[in-house]
């Protein structure tokens, strides 16, 4: 019990104290210089970066002065950096083995955006997943989706799969396909549409709009329209055009395919045969 | 002839004033505290000319589908001004057939640009509406689809002859002087005109011109520098200035070189 007493008493030295205060002190002024540097770097990537590069920037800033401050502090505290690296040798193969996904995130992570196939504000689809990115992190990406859930993705999944970028170009192709009636008049089907599209004025000019045969099927000859529209208008473009056909085909008396069977009734014994055979038979004993 | 649409209109409190010209329609209601702008674009009356007039709140029937901007303001001034602009992006407009530009020889064309209607409490001041008269398609300016420039599609052909340039008071015109200063023949069918860079001016029959644009095109480099030049005053006649460009109205440095693109 003594010995244990002797031994409290030895830590708190004047000597021992200062030392503390002053590691107590550089974590302080370290963390306050992070967090200070990283609203400074925010503030001025506002502007001249993207979201993505402004918001990883920013972090690896602030990763980077924490951990400084983190070394500075164990230095204050009488552990030396060389110290740490020894025993580190042995607790890297051990956390190697156990960090491996964690390494292949990270790894995965800085490929992604050396590609830079997606920023953040994008809208993506993964794995069935549709969402905008919201932020683009050591590890993983965040979505918000559509009905507003948040949606956490490795970047090793997003190295692996395949996505879709529905904002990486700034133009939009719309399809419409159809079917029309054989007996329909594909000739003022045709022109029809292509009014429409002249007239709406979210639909380009240029890249004209397109009018392709599809195939001949069973009750319909089936067609694709497509016009282009800036990505901001797809949606709206997208709603509007099929009312105005559906309109412009009811108003030119031009049939919108349907399902359709024919059924076809033939006779196929000849009469006096099994006809009459039956009909001369006594009934079947109940 | 044309008639004059731009300038100031008085619409004193309780009364509506009914503005039309070509394919839009507005209705400027002042009410106590209030201005209530109405606005309506209908392709079916693209040949309406100008008119104006005064009328009671009451007696007003605006139809429901016009779109409704509400202003409050403490301002007592009776009047609003209108003014005339062109598009908030390039232009893109067509010859009537594919030319071919001869080596050294030089093309004056005439080209339409769609004009739309500012209307604000001062002259010159923030819009409070800016609407095209005619809204005109969209349309890509660019080889591929993954890029290019998101432009307006003129809906007029650019014409090498005055004589065939339609009377429109939705449309105002540019002259554009291409010489082909290389040593081959220039084939072009289309340019993009950025209609922000220039500014309009009236001529005495009501037409609104703008700066002429002088254009020397050398080898098939898709980009091509221009020069702004002065108001064509030897076609158009005498001319006065009506509206600066909005590049100059939103404090962007005029550039005298622009960006032009020929295909």
């Amino acid at each position: 019990m003594e010995n244990f007493w002797a031994f409290l008493s030895g830590l708190w030295t004047a000597e021992k104290l200062l030392m503390a205060g002053r590691a107590a002190g550089v974590l302080v002024v370290g963390l306050l210089t992070a967090w200070a540097v990283g609203a400074l770097l925010r503030r001025l990537l506002a502007t001249r970066a993207s979201p993505q590069y402004a918001l990883l920037l920013t972090r690896a800033a602030r990763y980077g002065l924490v951990a400084l401050t983190l070394v500075v502090m164990l230095y204050e505290l009488g552990v030396h950096p060389g110290a740490l690296l020894g025993t580190a040798g042995v607790l890297t193969v051990a956390l190697g083995f156990a960090s491996q996904t964690a390494a292949s995130n990270i790894i995965s992570g800085l490929f992604l955006l050396a590609e830079g196939s997606f920023k953040v504000g994008d809208l993506i689809e993964v794995d069935g997943v549709r969402g905008k990115v919201t932020s683009v992190d050591l590890l993983s990406i965040r979505l918000q989706t559509l009905d507003n859930l948040m949606v956490r993705i490795a970047n090793e999944t997003l190295i692996k799969t395949r996505f879709t970028n529905f904002a990486h170009y700034p133009i939009r192709r719309a399809d419409f396909l159809f079917g029309l009636a054989y007996d329909a008049d594909l000739k003022v089907a045709r022109e029809l549409l292509e009014a429409i599209a002249e007239r709406h004025p979210l639909c380009f000019v240029e890249p004209a709009p397109l009018f392709v045969y599809l195939a001949f099927e069973e009750s319909a000859v089936r067609f694709q329209f497509s016009v282009w529209t800036a990505r901001e208008n797809y949606v709206e473009v997208r709603n509007d055009l099929p009312l105005q056909m559906l309109k412009a085909f009811r108003e030119a008396n031009i049939p919108v395919a349907r399902p359709l069977r024919v059924v076809q009734l033939e006779q196929v014994h000849p009469p006096g045969t099994i006809a009459e055979a039956l009909a001369g038979s006594d009934p079947p004993e109940p | 002839m044309l008639e004059q649409w731009w300038g100031s209109f008085e619409v004193p409190e309780g009364q509506e004033g009914r503005f039309e010209v070509s394919a839009l329609q507005l209705w400027v209601r002042h009410v106590p505290g209030e201005w209530r702008l109405k606005s309506l674009v209908d392709d079916e009356r693209q040949a309406q000319p100008f008119s104006w007039y005064c009328q009671p709140v009451d007696s007003s029937a605006a139809p429901s589908e016009a779109s409704l901007l509400r202003l409050v303001t403490r301002a007592n001034d009776d009047r609003v001004f209108v003014r005339p602009a062109l598009a908030d992006r390039a232009i893109v407009v067509h010859t009537e057939t594919p030319m071919l530009l001869l080596p050294n020889q030089s093309v004056e064309l005439f080209m339409g640009l769609p004009l739309w209607v500012v209307v604000s409490q001062t002259e010159n001041g923030e819009p409070l509406l800016d609407l095209p008269i005619w809204r005109p398609s969209d349309t890509w300016f660019g080889p591929p689809t993954q890029e290019g420039e998101l432009c307006y599609a003129g809906r007029t052909s650019a014409r090498l002859n005055m004589a065939d340039m339609p009377v429109r008071s939705n449309l105002a015109w540019t002259v554009i002087k291409l010489r082909n200063t290389g040593k081959r023949a220039l084939p072009f069918e289309r340019l993009r005109v950025p209609g922000t860079s220039l500014g309009l001016y009236a001529a005495q029959n009501g037409w609104l011109w703008t700066e002429t644009v002088h254009i020397d095109k050398r080898g098939a480099a898709f980009q091509t520098e221009a020069r702004l030049g002065e108001p064509p005053r030897e076609v158009a006649g005498p001319l006065e200035r009506v509206s600066r460009s909005r590049a100059e109205l939103s404090g962007t440095p005029l550039a005298r070189a622009l960006r032009v693109l020929v295909r």
